[in-house]
């Protein structure tokens, strides 16, 4: 049975989920909301205290359908950790959304910019001098983001030089391996490609080797591929063995068993739907147009000639960890395969279903 | 639902599908710019705190709040009482529509930041406000509900490049 007939035969009815932004789309080594952070190497800012925009790329090539709202992709607010130095002081931020040139790099002109909201402030608080705060922000009105191209989200920090000595907003940063001593933090394959960006006033920009908490609100359920590598320290000792590295370690895992030969599961996330079915599709390729289902919003990303349907399973607390190889059982002659996958999150106390977004993994 | 099912048949579907077609090759990779060394961060005193100024706050009945000129300058809370929105904000989301899974946790009091910005402060530490910033891509003020929850202490500081 083909996805098309699958989605079809569930009858689902034309109802749809409360848009409000109810998802951050983080890409970070662990789940900020559901798991507790232990991956986080060091509190970073994207170019030391000076003034830079610090991104997380979403390349066409590695995501679609973030905030799919069946059509329109819509960002419906923000969503970071903010460390701060000294939380009896306000710190100033913006945030700030950056399409791809034509090559597909950041484009770092004014014309880049999907979005920008300036002179945003963190709150104070007693207790510190150090802390964090978790902020949310949500637009009024959403802004409409590329379903099919890359694009990147992020912050924009003002030049600070009380930062680090006494005060200052930085971001928690999961480092990979080699980029700082750091033991805990990102876990790709050695010579993966970097996904973070740091942008200078002056328009020059550099890749950084970490990922940050911090991503886009979205309304749909999310999706992420986890990398499962069983040696991996870096995420913390004594975690559960399906807790897999759903940022680099799941875009960029080691299969090749030189030295490792990572698992990989799936992290499907719903902050609606808590205790929803998330049915799960695997293809080769995503589609050359996403294609919209009756009774489902969002879209469906992969190529509905090459997709199968993988199984389904029930999210707890807002969260699936559905399974799909264990470790050592990808055989190292698959390196340089892609592999892309999507769910669709049904709620059984609304009948609402909606699609995640799209996520490839390069093998 | 058994996972040992699921993980069969996924890893099964998914294995078919590595078979079949072994020629896609290539993973995206883009150039990487080089990291500069790093070095040791220097410690960090402690600072001095700013002044917080307290207000208390106004609860907004609901039938006022409800006049639908009324209705712009006043936030929803999840437990369906209003409160008059904060820093001169119009047209705010709704807090019960922001707040998420969390118990809901009443207001307790307003804060001024040194900043100069307004925020409730929730029996749980949680801050929450409302403003209107610019917006290039809409070309006029835009409100924004913000919720800020406290997360305690913070990993060590970068070291210093």
């Amino acid at each position: 049975m083909n996805i098309h007939h699958f989605l079809l035969l569930l009858g689902l009815p034309a109802t749809s989920l409360i848009a409000q932004g109810n998802n951050p789309f983080v890409f970070f080594p662990q789940d900020p909301e559901r798991q507790t952070i232990t991956s986080a190497s060091y509190v970073r800012r994207p170019d030391w205290n000076l003034q830079a925009e610090g991104f997380q790329e979403l390349a066409a090539s590695w995501f679609r359908g973030i905030g799919d709202e069946t059509g329109t992709c819509m960002v419906r607010g923000f969503f970071h950790w903010a460390a701060d130095e000294n939380i009896a002081t306000a710190e100033t931020y913006g945030i700030i959304l950056r399409s791809a040139d034509p090559t597909g790099v950041i484009d770092p002109l004014v014309s880049g910019e999907i979005l920008r909201v300036s002179g945003l402030t963190t709150p104070t608080a007693p207790g510190g001098p150090r802390g964090s705060f978790v902020m949310n922000d949500f637009f009024a009105t959403p802004v409409a983001v590329p379903c099919t191209q890359s694009w990147f989200m992020g912050i924009d920090f003002p030049a600070n030089p009380a930062w680090p000595t006494t005060d200052g907003h930085s971001l928690w940063s999961a480092d990979i391996a080699g980029v700082s001593p750091a033991t805990f933090g990102e876990n790709p394959r050695a010579g993966s490609p970097r996904a973070n960006w740091a942008v200078r006033p002056i328009g020059t920009f550099f890749a950084n080797g970490w990922s940050n908490i911090l991503g886009v609100r979205v309304d749909g359920p999310t999706l992420h591929v986890g990398g499962l590598d069983p040696t991996n320290s870096r995420q913390g000792l004594g975690l559960p063995s399906t807790q897999a590295n759903i940022a680099l370690g799941g875009l960029f895992p080691d299969v090749s068993g030189l030295p490792r030969a990572d698992g990989l599961n799936l992290r499907i996330q719903d902050n609606v739907a808590t205790q929803g079915l998330a049915f799960v599709a695997g293809s080769l390729v995503f589609g050359p147009i996403p294609v919209p289902f009756p009774g489902l919003s969002g879209q469906f990303h992969l190529d509905l000639s090459l997709t199968s349907i993988l199984g389904f399973g029930t999210l707890s607390g807002g969260a699936l960890d559905f399974p799909l190889f264990t470790p050592g059982a990808i055989s190292p002659a698959f390196v340089g395969i892609s592999l892309c996958f999507q769910a669709a999150v049904v709620d059984p106390l609304t009948g609402g279903a909606a699609f995640t977004n799209a996520q490839a993994t390069f093998l | 639902m058994h996972k040992g099912i699921v993980f069969a048949a996924g890893a099964a579907v998914v294995a078919a599908c590595l078979v079949t077609v072994a020629l896609r090759r290539g993973d995206g990779a883009e150039s990487v710019s080089p990291v500069p060394p790093s070095v040791a961060a220097a410690p960090a005193p402690p600072a001095a705190a700013a002044p917080i100024t307290v207000v208390p706050i106004t609860v907004v009945p609901v039938a006022a709040a409800r006049d639908p000129q009324a209705r712009d300058r006043q936030l929803e809370l999840p437990d369906g009482t209003f409160v008059p929105t904060l820093n001169g904000a119009t047209g705010a989301l709704s807090l019960g529509k922001c707040w998420g899974a969390r118990p809901w946790s009443p207001i307790e009091r307003i804060e001024r930041s040194d900043l100069g910005i307004d925020w409730y402060v929730h029996a749980d530490g949680t801050r929450t406000t409302t403003e209107m910033k610019w917006r290039d891509d809409l070309r006029r003020l835009d409100a924004m509900t913000r919720i800020a929850v406290p997360q305690g202490e913070p990993p060590p500081l970068e070291p210093r490049r």
